[in-house]
């Protein structure tokens, strides 16, 4: 067999192959919400005009309101966010009269999906929440949002320019039920001069280097700690993306309902190991919940020289560091466990709107949310805080080009999750009571690992043990 | 000697509000370097002027301001009203009604906030000031005081007014609740404090500025402001001035309010 | 007319104490789901449920470790502090205010005031520790400092009470006693124990069983400070029915808790009646 056609052949099948792993199961959507197998990691929706769910979001009726249609958004932005986000806000009301936006801060993101769901009770509903990643199957299972795709539908909208990866995390079913809008990824912020000080050159890519990098600290007697933890939850599930490996079983829960939590892997117990003896060595220290960015704030007093934190905050710690010139902040993407099979997940927040809307609010909602997503806004989101342009063109705009060339950290965040490979880790897991399985399960694993000594198998175990049980509780009480 | 053991007193009291007040006049990296950081020189006065941009607590403080306002209006009118049912009318069933009074004070209000809330959902009150405002409106506490001060009034003044041609509503407005005007007043200052720093209440049922009482304003001054802390510390020797000054002026009623249920038992 | 008077009143407390209590008693019957659409009836197996849960039992032995470190502590600084300002010395009026000044500050600005002197980074002492080259102490992310730490911002928040109303007993307690006990050559500290405390008593009763009752009621401070951790350390009993209604939507949960609070602070409330009545030096 001629040589070219034997290397055509194989490609074929290659490419075949991959096409048969991408199709997966085949059942309709659920009623339920259960998300019912089609969904394929990497499917970014399509616009359906003819669908049944654009009658949900009319988009059209926006010129015929009397204007401006008033609409709420509650969200969760603080400190240069807040100031990022208000600014947008204010340019959008002042640059049309359709619509008028009223930004309601409502505290974090639990606070906020809290409030809202005690909405659901009885009470003022926004028309727009700003809901973490995490929330994506609770939103669906609450019945009380309009997807994202009815808006889709009706405007015709096309996602040909996104980050695919950014809008495929909310999509369940072929179906989108939130747009991106923030997004962000955990990465490495550290003190270079610390570093350097300690005889560390390069910042460290894997968690066997940040280590290293620690004990070069630690010994040196430049800090007590060369690394700061916090007890998040998020930053278990991201190794996991970063691994490409499933957090949870029914695909990510994306394919079925979540059952229960994959900690019991060699990976699950790579990672607590780690963690475990970089505290008990006394390379590490536990600052609690990072509520009030004490991991940060460590590395600014020279307490530590790196952490791991989200992208979204880049441009206040830039803006501290002005204060503390003997801190160089350096950042680098998050270090992995091995080799990385998969990408870091679609962090941030994404904005849903409420079902208890008119179809006037709903389409000014749209109006709104489209806008949000526009490159010109997202790079000016981005310049301004450190949450990643979801749209392609905007890179190539002067203010992030000249951003990316004056300060080649804020690109970080972006090349990792653009390099990211799409896969059912790296989607990210979709469970009903996220929330509750990292608050109390998760993190008082770590806390009693960190805190407690307890040895990382144990923490394993029972952290497992109560993440199983507050997802069956969950399902049960869904009735 | 006497004077050692009260100034260390003095200084061990008044720590934490002298560290906040040092801490808000300083700005990043000055407030972490010890001693100097307890010596603000010169003080740094603009982030008074954003605690109130920023940080809104000029709308906080006015809505704690009508809150506690209203609250302490009505519990000083429905404490009149009902001390004097219990002071000086006979009616039937009138220990029933006492006890039921009683009851009140056994029931704090953390029990009853799940159902509370379904309540002023129910009246679509969420994020409203008659939300913040309506389950505090009486108090059996008021009451009590109200009716103790009513009982001192002399049996001859209360003959003289029936005979004088007043009903009980001159005799009220006219004898009684001038006569008991300081115990009136130390509830009333000492209702204005209660509501001023309701916490769980206004948490649970605010969702906007521009309702948040100043309590709650400072949760979220401080988690919307982690970086700039001297903002927070500011935000909160600002929400207390007002306390303070109200203390200083009516220091007497105010110890009179705490101490009725005391002294005398 | 009397009802006219009684009404107001008795609207509000009807609204929002008589049937709100029974309305509580009602829903700890009910399992919810959590976007409230859903109830089944389990009766008082919830209730059961609750009272053998290991959870709630712990939310009761913090409340109870929490009061004996607040209640006894606080009513002890306040009998000090008013006996030490109890003295006749010239400009002792103005200790007697800073004394009392705490009892300005709010459970906001209590908490936040002390994050001033706690906080790992910007406090203080930490300030202080790191001046010695030590180690920062992580006063509220570690469950053996978390609730000391939320106990010393509570007894500092209530000192100005406390010793407003302690000074206020003590001013009750005749001067000629302590001159002839005075001229008898009773030492200060025998005139402290045989006639101050028993004098005083009623009132370090009274502030004993509300300083108690209130400790059962806060919330606040953990609110602001610690969020019911680490590890539950913080985890009192009224903030545990706020988590279980508002955050993990569970009212019945959260109804049964906050029954059983209620039965607990009835059962100190009835104890006050009867120890004031009993106990007290009237002499």
């Amino acid at each position: 067999m001629p040589r070219s056609i034997l290397i055509r052949l194989l490609a074929l099948v290659a490419t075949s192959a991959l096409v048969a792993s991408a199709c997966g199961g085949d059942d309709g959507p659920d009623e339920s919400g259960d998300p019912a197998g089609t969904a394929e990691v990497g499917d970014v929706p399509e616009a359906d005009p003819e669908s049944d769910l654009a009658a949900g979001c009319p988009v059209d009726v926006l010129d015929d309101a009397d204007a401006p249609v008033p609409i709420t958004m509650w969200h969760s932005m603080t400190v240069e966010l807040n100031d990022a986000l208000v600014a947008l806000v204010n340019r959008y009301n002042s640059e049309q009269d359709q619509v008028d936006v009223e930004l309601q801060f409502q505290g974090g993101y639990t606070e906020s999906l809290d409030k809202y769901l005690t909405a659901l009770r009885g009470g003022t509903r926004p028309t727009i929440v700003q809901l973490e990643e995490t929330a994506l199957q609770i939103g669906i299972d609450s019945e009380s949002f309009v997807p994202m795709q009815a808006c889709v539908d009706a405007s015709g909208y096309s996602f040909d320019d996104h980050i695919d990866r950014t809008v495929a995390a909310y999509t369940v079913d072929g179906r989108l039920h939130a747009m991106p809008f923030n997004t962000s990824n955990p990465i490495l912020y550290a003190n270079m001069n610390m570093l350097r000080a300690a005889g560390v050159e390069e910042l460290p890519t894997t968690v066997a280097e940040v280590r290293e990098a620690a004990q070069a600290v630690v010994d040196s007697g430049l800090a007590p700690a060369g690394v700061t933890f916090t007890t998040s939850g998020w930053i278990l599930e991201q190794w996991y993306g970063l691994a490409g490996e499933p957090f949870v079983d029914g695909d990510n829960g994306r394919g079925e309902r979540a059952t229960e939590v994959l900690l019991d892997t060699d990976l699950g117990h790579e990672i607590f190991e780690w963690l475990g003896t970089m505290v008990s060595d006394g390379l590490a220290t536990n600052v609690g919940n990072g509520e009030n960015a004490e991991h940060l704030i460590a590395l600014a007093t020279g307490q530590a020289a790196m952490t791991l934190h989200t992208s979204a905050a880049l441009r206040s710690v830039k803006i501290a560091a002005v204060d503390f010139p003997d801190v160089e902040v350096a950042v680098g993407p998050m270090p992995s466990f091995g080799d990385i099979e998969g990408g870091t997940l679609v962090g941030g927040a994404a904005l849903w709107i409420d079902g208890d809307t008119s179809d006037e609010e709903r389409a000014a909602s749209w109006d709104f949310i489209a806008w949000l997503n526009e490159p010109e806004q997202q790079a000016e989101w981005h310049a301004a805080t450190g949450y990643i342009p979801i749209r392609r063109s905007a890179i190539v705009l002067p203010e992030v080009a000249d951003l990316w060339a004056a300060e080649p950290e804020f690109r970080v965040a972006y090349d990792q999750l653009v390099a990211g490979e799409e896969n059912i880790g790296s989607a990210g897991p979709v469970i009903g009571n996220h929330a509750q399985v990292r608050l109390d399960a998760i993190v008082p694993a770590f806390e009693r690992m960190w805190i407690q000594g307890q040895a990382p198998d144990e923490a394993l175990a029972e952290a497992k043990a109560d993440a199983d049980q507050i997802i069956a509780d969950y399902t049960d009480r869904l009735g | 000697m006497q004077y050692t053991a009260l100034t260390v007193a003095a200084i061990v009291v008044l720590l934490p509000i002298y560290v906040t007040v040092a801490f808000s006049l300083q700005t990043g990296a000055s407030a972490l370097d010890f001693p100097s950081s307890l010596f603000p020189f010169p003080p740094e006065l603009s982030v008074f002027r954003r605690v109130f941009s920023v940080g809104n607590l000029g709308r906080y403080m006015l809505n704690s301001a009508i809150v506690a306002v209203a609250i302490t209006v009505a519990q000083v009118l429905t404490s009149i009203l009902a001390g004097y049912a219990f002071a000086f009318l006979r009616f039937p069933a009138r220990n029933v009604v006492f006890v039921g009074f009683l009851a009140t004070l056994m029931v704090p209000s953390e029990v009853t906030i799940v159902a509370n809330y379904d309540t002023i959902v129910g009246f679509d009150w969420l994020d409203s000031y008659q939300g913040l405002v309506a389950p505090f409106m009486a108090t059996a506490f008021g009451t009590f005081l109200v009716r103790q001060a009513f009982l001192a009034v002399p049996q001859d003044l209360r003959d003289a007014s029936r005979l004088d041609g007043y009903g009980h509503w001159g005799f009220m407005w006219g004898v009684a609740v001038p006569l008991a005007r300081p115990a009136i007043a130390a509830l009333g200052v000492f209702s204005f404090l209660l509501a001023w720093n309701q916490y769980l209440w206004p948490l649970l049922i605010t969702n906007t500025d521009d309702r948040r009482t100043v309590q709650i304003g400072l949760k979220t001054l401080a988690s919307n402001n982690v970086n700039e802390f001297n903002l927070v510390f500011a935000g909160t020797v600002v929400a207390s001035i007002p306390i303070f000054i109200l203390l200083l002026v009516f220091q007497k009623q105010l110890v009179r309010g705490l101490t009725s249920g005391a002294v005398k038992g | 007319m009397a009802l006219m008077l009684l009404l107001p009143s008795l609207v509000v407390f009807g609204l929002f104490v008589y049937y709100p209590f029974g309305r509580t008693i009602w829903l700890g019957l009910f399992r919810t789901s959590p976007f409230g659409n859903r109830t089944t009836y389990v009766g008082f197996e919830q209730y059961a449920d609750v009272l053998a849960s290991s959870d709630f039992h712990h939310s009761l032995w913090v409340t109870l470790v929490f009061t004996v470190m607040t209640v006894p502590v606080g009513l002890a600084l306040g009998l000090g502090l008013a006996v030490l300002a109890h003295q006749r010395l010239s400009g002792v009026g103005i200790y007697r205010t800073i004394f009392s000044s705490t009892v300005a500050t709010s459970v906001a600005v209590a908490s936040l005031m002390f994050i001033a002197l706690l906080s790992p980074s910007v406090g203080l002492i930490n300030q202080i520790i790191k001046g010695f080259d030590g180690d920062p102490i992580y006063f509220l992310q570690r469950p053996g400092w978390a609730l000391i730490a939320v106990a010393a911002v509570t007894v500092w928040q209530n000192l100005g009470v406390t010793f407003i109303v302690i000074s206020a007993g003590l001013q009750s307690v005749p001067d000629d006693l302590y001159e002839s006990a005075r001229l008898d050559g009773a030492s200060a500290w025998m005139r402290f124990v045989d006639i101050t405390l028993p004098l005083v008593s009623p009132t370090l009763l009274f502030g004993f069983v509300v300083l108690t009752i209130t400790s059962f009621q806060t919330f606040g401070q953990i609110d602001l400070l610690t969020g019911g951790g680490p590890l539950d350390a913080t985890n009192l009993i009224v903030f545990s029915i706020y988590t279980e209604a508002f955050r993990n939507f569970n009212p019945g949960v959260a109804a049964a808790q906050a029954v059983v609070l209620f039965l607990i602070v009835l059962a100190l409330t009835v104890v006050q009646l009867k120890l004031v009545e009993r106990r007290v030096f009237y002499g």
